[in-house]
């Protein structure tokens, strides 16, 4: 699993590549609360390079929803690959957060978002 | 099956560290949260497999009666995760939704009074069948106060597990359930998959307030309800190849005639397809299976 980060606008984009599982899901957990801990709340994480997400994954992105709400932030998803959306679907973390077909239509939610909230 | 864990080898006592030592305790302590044996249920038959990738699982099943006997509850569980903290995870969420479920057994007509049978048709059967639905309050009672436990005392720790909870009522077939976040269960009747059971809700535990419907499935004689976890379609060859929807499907033809059956065929072809590689998920399957009554009594 590589992970990297950019800014667009407002919105801080993590984008991940590779199988997220219990050998490296720890790894995600840190860098997403680490992100949100320095202040970007507004995230956007980008699967489209990611071929599998275990349950050990999907904690890794509860964990990084939560903490974005803390800070009054969201995060969302975009541009899971069919596996990796039938995983958030079946396990229902597609009725707690945003997933989107799409990484521009991901960060235009996320900067309208923070528009209407005025941050 | 002598032990849900006898598959694993476990080296003489004496050779291992204080860690590995406990983690053995671990193992043998976690077993006993699982049933030693499964109800016996006459015009039914119930059968599992249970292979935990490591010493300790997540995965977990569970079946017991419910409304003094009248209903059976049956639950497969998968705990996020992996290691000794999915483990304890398993032993709290087992022994939530086991204990909440007893102690909110009820009535069909409190159900009624309750607001919490699921609605229903105004046709003479629908009514009859809301009339006759204890079970579902355990059901829902179980699977909600279980969701906002670990939601509220354990949400820091992230933890959750996708679940399906079923209560079959024996004499008509029907299974009231709530699919948790979980991979749907198959109903296999005589030509195949009859039915998937999609989810009715989220993985539990994820937030506090979720909301969970019942649904509702008959169980015809012959048919198969067969629930299962990730582990069976993640199972992966030397090549790293997942075992998949398609592989179980084309098991069922020739192998519904019983519910041990149809599990021995499916947890031989898993290992058939990871041809000795290591199994990295834990792996359940519990199979509940309603009697041809007719022909048997013909038969025997």
């Amino acid at each position: 699993m590589q992970i990297s980060k950019k800014v667009i606008e407002r919105t801080t984009v993590i984008e991940v590549a590779g199988s997220i599982d219990a050998n490296n899901a720890d790894e995600l957990t840190s860098y997403l609360t680490g992100s949100i801990n320095a202040g970007n709340c507004h995230i956007v994480v980008d699967l489209s390079q990611v071929n599998f997400m275990s349950s050990a994954g999907l904690r890794a992105i509860l964990a990084g929803l939560k903490e974005s709400k803390r800070f009054g932030g969201e995060l969302q998803l975009a541009a899971a690959q069919p596996g990796v959306e039938k995983t958030l679907r079946i396990s229902g973390f597609t009725s707690i957060l945003n997933l989107f077909p799409n990484l521009e239509e991901a960060v235009s939610s996320s900067e309208d978002r923070q528009q209407t909230s005025g941050r | 099956m002598a032990s849900p864990f006898n598959t694993r080898v476990r080296a003489n006592h004496t050779d291992r560290s204080p860690a590995e030592r406990d983690l053995e305790i671990g193992r043998q302590i976690q077993a006993s949260f699982l049933p030693k044996e499964l109800p016996e249920l006459p015009g039914w038959e119930l059968a599992y497999r249970f292979s935990a990738a490591r010493e300790v699982a997540g995965d977990f099943y569970d079946a017991f009666p419910l409304a003094g006997g009248r209903r059976l509850g049956i639950v497969v569980a998968d705990v996020c995760d992996k290691g000794v903290g999915a483990a304890l995870f398993m032993a709290l969420f087992r022994s939530l939704l086991h204990a909440f479920a007893e102690q909110h057994y009820s009535l069909g007509w409190l159900d009624v009074l309750e607001g919490e049978a699921q609605p229903l048709g105004t046709s003479p059967l629908d009514i009859r069948r809301k009339l006759l639905s204890p079970g579902r309050t355990s059901l829902k009672k179980a699977i909600d106060l279980t969701n906002d436990y670990i939601a509220v005392h354990h949400g820091d720790s992230n933890m959750f597990a996708t679940v399906f909870f079923g209560v079959v009522d024996p004499d008509s077939g029907s299974l009231a359930y709530i699919n948790a976040g979980h991979e749907p269960p198959l109903v296999i009747g005589q030509s195949g998959v009859r039915q998937k059971l999609m989810p009715t809700g989220t993985a539990l535990g994820l937030l506090p307030g979720l909301e969970f419907e019942i649904d509702q499935v008959e169980l015809e004689p012959g048919d198969i309800l067969l629930a299962f976890t990730d582990g069976v379609l993640d199972a992966r060859d030397p090549s790293g190849n997942p075992f998949g929807d398609q592989r179980l499907v084309d098991l069922f033809a020739g192998n519904n005639t019983s519910a041990e059956g149809i599990l021995e065929a499916i947890y031989q072809a898993i290992l058939r397809h990871m041809a000795g590689e290591s199994q990295f998920d834990d792996i359940t399957l519990l199979a509940v299976r309603r009697d041809i009554r007719e022909i048997d009594d013909t038969e025997y």
